[in-house]
């Protein structure tokens, strides 16, 4: 099962996914969602340096505006042999993540790894 | 015999005279209820058309002409053909005097007359309110509504000195919030993050669902910080229409009292 390549839909899942993930930080955290992104921002850059694609591809990308290109995230779990934002979120939220997001996201580390 | 339908327009009356009671009044039902000396299940009854008005105690439509600002028996009238009017008209007054009045009695309509301009400018100023069917607030106003709301909530941070999350907290503490569903719950929070734009149909899915408007008593429950004049005022009107849409769909929303 996991020889099999990654497809758009896989990501667009992600996306939703990482979507869903965002805003219930920063209703969790009870601020804006520009609010939520510079805060995400920030911890990014300081856990992984600046975001492949930019601030503002991540931006739309956890705004739900965008799915994630394939081809960035190849690159980056292939570099860091995980997915950066999960990392990001795990450190920004206390508690367990969204079991989900977290399941497809390995699903993909682990497909992405192998393609 | 009384007429099945003209029962039933003098119910649909009482009702339009009790939320009269509560625009005029600038109260809310139980201060209402307290003025009239009844419980809140009564009043409940006489909003929903269960009771003729005629069959409702004096001591009680005394009460409520006297928050109306007109006699009993105007409100009587009131329920009879839906104009406040004593059956007491021009026409029987000057019959009255070219028919049976004297020398004697001119002092005393003359005096009647004069007590009656200072009367009358308070009776004009009540009418039009009762008369008119509240101004539709426009999509801008609830929209700043929203923003001014998201405003207060931050006020009450710095106010009581509180985190975002404890402010939230507190909001979610108050009795009343307890009973708003998730789903509202993720709205309010939506708006107070600027994220979401508050709407008229926002406000009448909540309002309709609570019968008031559950985040202006949350706000009054957890700080003193007196809600400001623009805030009041749009609360005041974008209130005054869903309490109109409600009452078209005999549903009770509750006009909360602030000062416009």
């Amino acid at each position: 099962m996991n020889n099999k390549e990654l497809e758009e839909e896989d990501y667009a899942n992600y996306s939703n996914l990482l979507n869903i993930q965002f805003i219930d930080y920063a209703r969790t955290e009870i601020i804006s969602n520009d609010k939520a992104h510079a805060r995400f921002l920030d911890r990014f850059t300081e856990m992984y340096g600046p975001p492949l694609g930019g601030p503002d591809v991540m931006k739309d990308i956890l705004n739900g505006k965008k799915v994630m290109p394939s081809s960035i995230c190849l690159t980056v779990v292939k570099e860091y042999m995980h997915c950066p934002l999960i990392g990001v979120f795990k450190s920004l939220i206390k508690g367990a993540l969204n079991t989900e997001l977290i399941d497809l996201s390995n699903r993909i580390v682990s497909r992405a790894l192998i393609s | 015999m009384t007429n099945p339908a003209q029962v039933s327009e003098r119910k649909k009356l009482f009702v339009r005279a009790i939320n009269q009671a509560l625009v005029v009044g600038k109260c809310s039902q139980r201060t209402l209820c307290t003025r009239l000396d009844i419980t809140i299940g009564t009043l409940n009854k006489y909003r929903r058309e269960m009771v003729d008005p005629f069959d409702v105690k004096t001591r009680i439509t005394r009460g409520l002409a006297a928050q109306l600002g007109v006699t009993t028996e105007s409100l009587y009238n009131y329920f009879d053909t839906g104009e406040y009017g004593d059956q007491v008209d021009i026409d029987v007054v000057s019959s009255w005097i070219k028919s049976e009045s004297g020398t004697d009695d001119l002092p005393k309509i003359l005096n009647a007359l004069s007590e009656s301009q200072s009367v009358r400018s308070v009776d004009t100023a009540v009418t039009p309110i009762m008369s008119s069917t509240p101004r539709k607030p426009t999509a801008a106003e609830f929209k700043k509504l929203g923003e001014l709301s998201a405003q207060h909530f931050e006020d009450i941070q710095r106010a009581e000195v509180l985190s975002a999350k404890k402010t939230w907290q507190l909001f979610l503490q108050q009795e009343n919030s307890k009973l708003i569903k998730d789903e509202h719950v993720t709205g309010i929070l939506d708006v107070f993050r600027g994220e979401e734009v508050f709407t008229l149909e926002i406000m009448q899915d909540i309002g309709f669902e609570y019968g008031r408007c559950p985040v202006l008593t949350a706000f009054r429950t957890m700080s003193d910080l007196p809600i400001k004049r623009e805030h009041a005022r749009l609360v005041h009107d974008c209130e005054l229409y869903v309490a109109h849409l409600a009452t078209k769909q005999n549903i009770i929303f509750e006009v909360q009292p602030v000062d416009v």
